[in-house]
């Protein structure tokens, strides 16, 4: 294939053709201004040459003809091999003189940086910003504010579209948001699918239903049976009593005219209702309850789960609105905090502990026989023997449960918005062609978000046309337009089309200003990951939009509204990359505490986070260290701070002693640089000097390998055994200013807790070895801990103020860092800085910048 | 089209169903060859591709001895009763592999990050798509195409350079072989057919007006858009086509085949069973042959990173988690046992396709399937996985285990499955090194 092997010959690339490598590595000199490059030519003419030169080209290399320019694959590739070969030690070989570290380190820098430098050029639009399409999430958030629509589980176009590709770790960049023939295909039919349900013929379906079970028909049904064996569940008059267990909907709950049990008949949105009142036990806890469905997918089961506060002979009604599908079965009510009102075993017996020393025996009879006594004597389980200790169950929270109630499915209205809205005339208009025209002229300014001329609608009124002589209804025809204008590349592809036509292919036009409503959709795009709204539509049709103190109070403005929760999911998941915190499952051996709602707040963590930094206006400096925490009960458990329960994350004060505060002290990332069994000082490393910094280190070699398990009798921590990795000088030439970055973290174990001696593994009992987090920072700082290495990084605030503003840049624009944006970005640092470090005051001016309001 | 309306298949697959339907010419609602057309030559070749991410333990998997009677590793075992009808290939390589980002270069040679090239499923399929309902089929553990990332979910490129989706789901898959078109559909179709062609055109001449006004830069992104847009309008000619025939009604009692009807994806629910999982898909891209319905298959078996390890193979950890095995004694012996479970299914697949009979022989006869990964061991280039099976009928002189020059590109076993296919590569398929003699007796 001749195609991947062509040189690249845009942009000012360093283009080199010479015969002598001293000459080359001159011209890049001269060309990139780098001091470096005399050092590495006179490296390799010193060590290198002799063999691999004009005398031998031993390996059939010949470093001396090797062209400094990057942009050319194959260049590119023999420099990588130069660099393996010297970071790993293996040339010189064994016998010639070997290279020393400061020298394999400059040099293999030197390689890096080039090879980065071609990589970007590869992905540089020339500083300008390119036509893009919407990515999925753009897509969704667009057509749920363009038609008023919620999407039931599973309905929504993010159930169809496929993961959209990154670059430059987002995926708001043109060059990854391919289109392929599959995805075009996909677009259509979500287009088709949702204009189903933007235009409706007639009544719904499925009305609205309101299906009740009062919980005191149970004790008339056949299931009383069940209930009077229980002593958790007791009918009392009105209701029923539940003090431990659950109680069913015995199949007395269902949608009208249906023959099973399911409540919902179509996808939909549904309230569920439970109308209840409890005692709170002795200890003063309320009975908190946990309304689920039976549902073949276990993410799908639960409804809501709820304290119940109201008194026993005050109920009041607890409510959810949920989406439901097709699938679901049985509703059931628990109660959590159940007290377990029967015997595990005979009084005095202990048959868990007795079996495990049987097994640790090896007395396999001895185990077989208390297994079966245990059975034999009914011991265990629910039927067993009721305690005699809890018989007098006021001492426990219980809850008065009167009924539950479902309504749905739900609509805001019918017809739906969409409908209304769209079909203007009401259902009285004349559905002939002139009308349709007038729809499609009120409807496509918004679905392409500026103002569309005549010439523009004749496309869709063709459509529209032929389906009406084809002898379709209005309404379909008016739903294959709608499919049309969703699929047109006018509303998939953010498009800044030239005022003037271009009139030369070639020409590269001068930059010129956004119009008022490109503005508009950069801004709302960026912000809300969407269309812009009525608000930001009217000051573009106003030509007020680009001024100044207009752009800056429409920033307030769209932050404030709950849409900016887009920016929140959409920026700083990928800025912090939480979709990677969970790619490796701790061992459920070593780490029993680990749990789903662990694993699920670890995730949130850094998000609530970043949502109360931008909502609050606090210091994006808070992100090194911090005097507060954004968590809920799961992670306030784990990091052992008191006080906090329910599981919505809220901002909770630092206590004195504890070491959290910050990015680096949440439990993800450490979780995120762990392989399940012992943590990865490198990778984490990285994740700090990339995240933190946008300052990635230079690949490793192949075959770099981990860090292995100790052998038999030896106990060396991880530090250690990563310790002994770097004796090998070749390699601490680059791990010494990685390491450290990694190691000031070592007191996190697998799961993000804390601790002082070496865990995981097979580390176990009091002698573990003692964590040492010390280390020395590149630029010399040294710490002796991770709250001392937090202190060395605020130290470097400056760096982290660039580059969190250089990913923002990227998400803003959809186009990666140029050379050319230094000096914006540079007012953008000065004026965080001068807006007190706020989030807001960096998008300000992001929004304010040159690059963000011209084309 | 009231999507209440559509009551036999679940809602999701149906959704998915119509989706794909338009996305991938093999999906396609439609009819039949019931007979093989006369014209048709004697013996129908077929080829699969078939990957596995994140390499496997090569320290328990090359054969002891080379030949046809070299001894079986410890993964490889549950192949011993097809020896005869398939090569172990060691000395394979890819150039630009040996890391999570190994499927980019798997079926092209060419690096993640770079720009993409044809694969070689899809130059089979140009040259017998043509013939078969479905010109080629993507299936994948992972839905869609993941690009971009590393967990990429398809190795099949079209002439663009453009990944092509997968689809994951048993259920979907079948209904969209073998699921007659009931009444109500084909009255629909018609319809159908003629709003989707309306709106390409009138989605084409929105484009043109776009294109008009955008400047070189611009327009080169906006290609990808008519390259699509004309890729759904052959799609569509070829669903009309074929609408009238109906489609091939597999004979699947008592042979042991999964119900498709109950088939869970991977992404669905707790249900989901890997070990039927496996056997629905292996069995879905056998009948696809024995039918006719296409001749050429891709099939991620295994993504990068995640996965790959299920509740019911008994290991402790997940699959990249045991990759990363640090030399320890048990991971390596997990990493072994999940290995062997999918040779075991692979074992299953090829009985399956030794048991169905296809013109003078059996359909594994008439089928080259290769398997390889991104990476061997510890995100190695070379040590790679690679067998080919199948197609003794078609040429391939099977021994069990060749040692082939060392780094011999993975693209020249590609080139030498393709060129049996009857597709002639004019010099070499990518950095391959030219067929495979040793394989072609």
């Amino acid at each position: 294939m001749s195609a991947i092997r062509e040189t690249r010959t845009n942009g000012p690339a360093i283009q080199l053709a010479l015969t002598g490598l001293i000459v080359a590595v001159l011209t890049v000199v001269a060309t990139r201004g780098d001091a470096f490059e005399l050092d590495v030519a006179s490296v390799l003419q010193e060590y290198c040459v002799r063999c691999h030169g004009p005398q031998k080209a031993e390996g059939k290399l010949r470093l001396d003809q090797l062209k400094a320019d990057f942009s050319v694959r194959d260049n590119a590739a023999t420099w990588i091999e130069v660099r393996n070969m010297i970071n790993l030690g293996e040339m010189p070989p064994d016998g010639e003189e070997p290279l020393p570290v400061e020298l394999i380190e400059s040099t293999s820098g030197w390689i890096a940086a080039g090879l980065r430098a071609a990589e970007q050029q590869q992905l540089s639009t020339g500083g300008r910003v390119l036509l893009r399409r919407m990515n999925r999430y753009e897509y969704t958030y667009t057509v749920a504010d363009l038609l008023s629509m919620k999407f039931p589980t599973g309905e929504s176009p993010l159930d169809v579209l496929p993961p959209d590709g990154t670059a430059a770790g987002f995926d708001k960049v043109s060059t990854a948001l391919l289109l392929d023939p599959s995805l075009m295909s996909q677009y259509y039919t979500v287009a088709r699918r949702i204009a189903e349900r933007a235009i409706v013929d007639g009544p719904p379906a499925f009305p609205t239903e309101k299906m009740r079970l009062e919980f005191e028909d149970i004790a008339e049904s056949g299931a009383i049976s069940y209930l009077v064996t229980r002593l958790g569940m007791r009918p009392v008059p009105g209701g029923l009593e539940l003090i431990e267990g659950n109680t069913r909907s015995f199949g007395m709950l269902r949608y009208p005219g249906r023959r099973d049990n399911n409540v919902a008949p179509v996808n939909g949105f549904y309230r569920f209702t439970v109308r209840a009142g409890g005692w709170p036990g002795a200890d003063g806890q309320v009975p908190r309850i946990q309304l689920s469905h039976s549902h073949p997918d276990d993410s799908m089961k639960s409804i809501m789960e709820v304290d119940v506060t109201a008194p026993w002979d005050k109920p009041a009604e607890y409510s959810v609105i949920v989406p439901r599908d097709t699938l679901g079965n049985e509703l059931s009510v628990r109660i959590v905090n159940e007290v377990s009102l029967y015997m595990g075993q005979r009084p005095g017996e202990n048959f868990m502990q007795r079996n495990n020393a049987a097994g640790d025996e090896n007395d396999f009879a001895e185990a077989l026989r208390l297994a079966g006594r245990k059975v034999a004597e009914g011991w265990g389980g629910d039927r067993s023997t009721p305690d005699p200790d809890k018989l007098d169950v006021t001492r426990f929270p219980r809850v008065f449960l009167d009924y539950l109630e479902v309504e749905g499915p739900l609509y805001d209205q019918w017809p739906p918005a969409s409908h209304t809205g769209i079909l203007f005339g009401g259902e009285d208009a004349k559905t002939d062609l002139a009308y349709a025209r007038e729809v499609f002229a009120r409807f496509l300014p918004r679905a392409w978000r500026r103002p569309v001329d005549d010439k523009e609608l004749k496309p869709i009124l063709a459509v529209v046309r032929q389906e009406l002589e084809s002898g379709e209804s209005f309404h379909e025809a008016i739903r294959v337009g709608l499919a049309t204008a969703l699929t047109s590349p006018k509303f998939l592809y953010l498009a800044e089309p030239a005022v003037v036509t271009p009139s030369d292919d070639n020409a590269v036009a001068a930059t010129r200003p956004l119009t008022e409503f490109e503005l508009a959709s950069r801004l709302s795009y960026f912000l809300w990951s969407s269309m812009p709204d009525d608000e930001l539509f009217r000051l573009a049709a106003r030509g007020t939009l680009s001024r100044r103190e207009e752009l800056t109070s429409q920033v307030d403005r769209m932050l404030a509204d709950p849409k900016s929760d887009r920016f929140v999911e959409g920026f700083a998941r990928q800025w912090l990359r939480t979709d990677t915190f969970l790619a490796f499952t701790p061992d459920k051996y070593l780490y029993k505490e680990y749990d789903d709602k662990l694993a699920d707040a670890v995730v949130r963590e850094p998000l609530e986070f970043f949502r109360e930094v931008l909502q609050e206006d606090l210091s994006v400096l808070n992100f090194i260290d911090s005097d507060f925490l954004v968590i809920n009960d799961r992670l306030a458990r784990h990091y052992g701070i008191a006080g906090v329960t329910g599981d919505e994350f809220r901002r909770v004060p630092l206590p004195a002693d504890s070491p959290r505060g910050g990015l680096l002290a949440m439990a993800g990332v450490h979780q995120a640089g762990s392989d399940g069994i012992r943590t990865k000082p490198i990778s984490r490393a990285v994740y700090v000097r990339e995240v933190l910094f946008d300052n990635p280190p230079d690949p490793p070699p192949p075959n770099a390998g981990e860090i292995e398990p100790n052998v038999q009798g030896e106990r060396l921590t991880v530090r250690e055994r990563l310790m002994q990795h770097q004796q090998i000088q070749a390699c601490a030439a680059c791990h010494r200013s990685l390491d450290p970055y990694g190691l000031a973290l070592e007191n996190f174990n697998v799961i993000g807790l804390w601790r002082d001696r070496q865990d995981g593994e097979d580390f176990r009992g009091d002698k573990t070895p003692p964590i040492d987090a010390s280390g020395r920072l590149p630029n010399g700082s040294d710490f002796r801990n991770f709250d001392e290495f937090r202190q060395a990084l605020r130290q470097q605030e400056d760096r982290f103020r660039r580059s969190l503003a250089r990913k923002m840049w990227v998400y803003a624009l959809g186009r990666p860092v140029e050379p050319s944006d230094d000096p914006m970005l540079s007012q953008a640092v000065e004026e965080m800085k001068s807006g007190k470090d706020s989030l807001r005051s960096l998008i300000k001016s992001l929004v304010n910048s040159k690059a963000f309001v011209t084309k | 089209m009231n999507f209440q309306t559509v009551k036999p298949i679940s809602r999701r697959n149906f959704l998915r169903g119509t989706g794909v339907c338009l996305a991938l010419p093999w999906l396609e609602a439609l009819s039949a060859r019931g007979v093989r057309a006369a014209s048709a030559p004697a013996v129908v070749p077929r080829m699969g591709m078939f990957y596995f991410g994140t390499g496997m333990n090569m320290r328990e998997f090359y054969p002891d001895g080379f030949g046809r009677d070299a001894g079986l590793s410890r993964i490889l075992k549950p192949l011993e009763p097809h020896r005869g009808r398939f090569t172990v290939l060691s000395g394979t390589w890819l150039e630009k592999g040996g890391g999570h980002g190994g499927a980019y270069p798997f079926s092209t040679s060419i690096a993640i990050g770079e720009k993409q090239a044809v694969s070689p499923d899809q130059l089979v399929a140009e040259l017998h798509g043509k013939q078969t309902r479905f010109p080629s089929l993507q299936l994948s553990v992972k839905r869609g195409t993941g690009f971009g990332s590393q967990v990429l979910a398809t190795i099949s490129w079209n002439r663009q350079g453009v990944p092509l989706a997968a689809e994951n789901d048993p259920q979907t898959i079948f209904n969209q072989l073998f699921r007659p078109t009931d009444e109500q559909q084909q009255a629909e179709q018609a319809d159908e057919f003629r709003q989707r062609g309306s709106v390409l055109d009138a989605v084409l001449a929105d484009a043109r007006q776009l294109h008009a006004r955008l400047g070189a830069a611009d327009r080169q992104q906006l290609d990808q858009y008519f390259n699509s847009i004309r890729e759904v309008e052959l799609t569509l000619r070829r669903e009309i086509d074929w609408a009238d025939r109906p489609k091939p009604q597999p004979d699947l009692a008592g042979k042991n085949y999964g119900d498709y009807e109950k088939a869970v994806a991977p992404e669905g629910n707790g249900k989901f069973v890997y070990d039927t999982y496996a056997k629905l898909m292996y069995d879905l891209i056998a009948l696809a042959f024995q039918t006719d319905s296409t001749r050429v298959i891709t099939y991620v078996v295994r993504t990068e990173l995640a996965g790959g390890v299920y509740p019911e193979f008994g290991v402790s950890k997940g699959y990249h988690e045991l990759t990363h095995h640090g030399n320890d004694p048990k991971n390596l012996d997990e990493l072994a046992k999940v290995d062997t479970i999918y040779m075991q299914h692979w074992s299953y697949f090829l009985d399956r396709l030794a048991s169905i009979r296809d013109g003078d022989g059996s359909l594994l006869d008439h089928t080259m399937l290769g398997f390889s990964s991104g990476m061997g061991i510890g995100h190695s280039k070379d040590l790679l996985p690679t067998v080919l099976s199948g197609g003794n009928g078609l040429g391939i002189r099977h021994q069990t285990h060749v040692a082939l020059k060392e780094q011999t590109p993975l693209a020249s076993l590609w080139q030498t499955m393709t060129e049996k296919m009857g597709v002639t590569i004019e010099g070499r398929f990518q950095d391959s090194s030219g067929t495979i003699g040793e394989l072609l007796g």
